[in-house]
């Protein structure tokens, strides 16, 4: 029986042994996504410093490939990075060549002109034109739709037009499936609408669906937001306790993270 | 009964066949033994050799002898002596002892940033006869960076607290160097006051009649005999005065030759260190890469190819909240 037992094993770690080695990769090729790859894990630890230079040395690289892919992937790291960096103009430069050139793939002009629509949120017109044009590049079977909705929900919710808000925001929460983000994104544009409908007690679930989402997603402005909005929503329904718990938790969350939105509201709990 | 019967020819002296085979195969084996023992060196005279090292750290026994790049033998014990340092016995190709000599030093040597320690034998007076068998040779050990770093600093923070206390004591507002200048500022200015006065004198005397010469004559007198008294008072201050510029110019040379010193031995170092560094810089980046084809031919090996998520090429999208 042993011996059956070591014979199997022994014809396992020689069939997991006889794999053919992998190809030969070109050097230029293999320094290039090394490189990217390191990017994409400096941004998925938010070590954005680091990704820029990791992608602007994966630009360089597939401009020398002329590999047109490779570098919408890098630019649109780049967008991202200096968009997180603070520094707008540059995220244009890399971001805006690309609505303009039609040599790079349809799907990442369209995620180009979604960032770029991010970057100009402020600028409503603009930040719609931009939309549009992604809904445009990204055709009928779009892997960014959810997004999409998300944000002209947002804008949407700009101008007060809530009934679009609560359209967009509930589209997107039913397609968003296993997408925690723009799942509390959604929850919490339906529970400001909600809110400016005057209804408190959708609005309260709604913001308990977004903070769920948000606590595992780990993102303390966007706690800050989902508490101030159960703040105003809890004094609607004169729920004293569930006011004072927003507060003490805003006030925990302000004197942890240094976020624009704790300006002045910093010291908090001990 | 025999069931098979030998007729068939192949079968025909089959032991006397196999015992052939059999010592051919024992003689090739003896053959491959031998050329391995001589290429080994086995069969080379050699000569013991040996010395004193303060610390046994990297010593191994078959450690490789090396001159000019070449193995020329190896180490054959490392024991620890009743004076707690470590002695090292060689044993050396006696081909190769001619460059050996009394003055050699056996440097430990380290290939690349992570390989095996070594003995490089180094020096060697071309006039000194070679060491014979049981001589004793000079050892070196390996100087990493943070030894030279180590010893950079012990040199160099006594020569920067030097110079801290030499300009403390230029810039204390009690001390010499101050006081001298403060003197030297009100020694001026009471010259320019005697001169003023002296002018002032001078030009009322042109204008007095001669029955006031005397009486300003006798001004004058005390105006000089004042006049001799600063320049007395001067000539009495002035070599304190300079005894101390020259003792502040002594600690300013002093200072100086500190500096310089410390200069000519921080370019020193350099020189030392600086042919290393390039090497160092090209073996620690080839190392940086090996280690990550290593790692990443590893992430692709079975069976952490199955365990592990690859990192997409993809930037992540970014949220619609941001």
């Amino acid at each position: 029986m042993s011996t059956k037992l070591l014979m199997g094993l022994f014809i396992l770690i020689l069939t997991a042994c006889a794999g053919s080695p992998p190809a030969r990769v070109p050097a230029l090729r293999l320094s290039t996504e090394e490189a990217n790859r390191a990017a994409v894990s400096a941004a998925q630890a938010l070590r954005w410093e680091n990704a820029v230079t990791s992608w602007r040395e994966a630009l360089a690289g597939y401009q020398a490939m002329d590999d047109w892919q490779g570098q919408g992937r890098a630019r649109l790291g780049l967008g991202q990075a200096y968009a997180r960096l603070g520094r707008d103009d540059l995220a244009r430069g890399y971001l805006e060549a690309m609505l303009e050139s039609a040599i790079f793939p349809e799907e990442q002009r369209a995620s180009a002109a979604y960032q770029l629509a991010l970057l100009d949120v402020l600028h409503h017109d603009r930040a719609l034109e931009l939309l549009d044009a992604a809904r445009r590049f990204c055709g009928a079977n779009c892997s960014l739709v959810v997004q999409f909705d998300n944000l002209a929900a947002r804008l949407a919710a700009g101008r007060g037009d809530w009934e679009s808000v609560r359209r967009l925001a509930q589209r997107a929460l039913d397609a968003a499936g296993s997408m925690p983000a723009e799942r509390s994104h959604a929850h919490r544009l339906l529970g400001e609408a909600a809110l400016a409908g005057n209804s408190p007690l959708v609005a309260r679930e709604h913001l308990r669906a977004a903070l769920l989402d948000d606590r595992q997603l780990a993102e303390p402005e966007w706690l800050l937001e989902d508490y101030r909005l159960l703040e105003k929503t809890a004094a609607l329904l004169a729920d004293d306790p569930l006011v004072q718990e927003a507060q003490m938790r805003q006030k925990s969350i302000c004197a942890a993270a240094r976020i624009p939105g704790c300006s002045g509201q910093s010291g908090g709990l001990p | 009964m025999s069931l098979l019967k030998d007729t068939d020819p192949r079968f025909r002296f089959l032991g006397w066949r196999v015992v052939f085979f059999g010592l051919s195969v024992l003689l090739v084996l003896l053959a491959l033994a031998l050329g391995v023992a001589l290429k080994q060196g086995m069969f080379v005279g050699k000569t013991r050799l040996h010395f004193t090292a303060e610390h046994g750290a990297g010593f191994a026994t078959g450690m490789q002898v090396r001159f000019s790049g070449f193995r020329i033998g190896v180490v054959d014990k490392v024991a620890l002596n009743e004076q707690a340092k470590v002695n090292v016995d060689l044993l050396i190709e006696s081909r190769y002892l001619k460059w050996i000599k009394a003055d050699t030093t056996a440097q430990m040597l380290q290939e690349g940033l992570m390989g095996d320690y070594y003995l490089e034998m180094i020096g060697g007076s071309p006039g000194l006869p070679p060491v014979k068998e049981g001589d004793r040779i000079n050892f070196a050990p390996a100087q990493s960076l943070a030894d030279i770093a180590h010893d950079l600093k012990n040199r160099t923070i006594p020569i920067i607290d030097s110079v801290q206390s030499t300009l403390d004591y230029i810039n204390d507002p009690k001390g010499d160097v101050r006081q001298t200048v403060a003197n030297v500022h009100q020694l001026t200015a009471e010259l320019r006051e005697t001169r003023a006065r002296v002018d002032q004198l001078l030009n009322r005397v042109d204008g007095l009649a001669d029955r006031e010469v005397r009486a300003t004559l006798d001004n004058a007198s005390r105006v000089l005999a004042k006049t001799d008294n600063v320049v007395a008072e001067v000539q009495g201050r002035l070599p304190q005065m300079m005894d101390y510029a020259a003792s502040s110019m002594a600690s300013l040379d002093a200072t100086a030759r500190n500096a310089s010193a410390m200069a000519a031995m921080l370019r020193n170092t350099l020189d030392e260190a600086a042919p290393r560094l390039p090497g160092l810089v090209r073996n620690t980046d080839d190392l940086v890469r090996d280690s990550r084809e290593t790692l990443h031919g590893l992430q692709q090996s079975w069976p952490l190819n199955k365990m592990l998520t690859p990192t997409p090429l993809d930037a992540p999208v970014p949220d619609s909240r941001r």
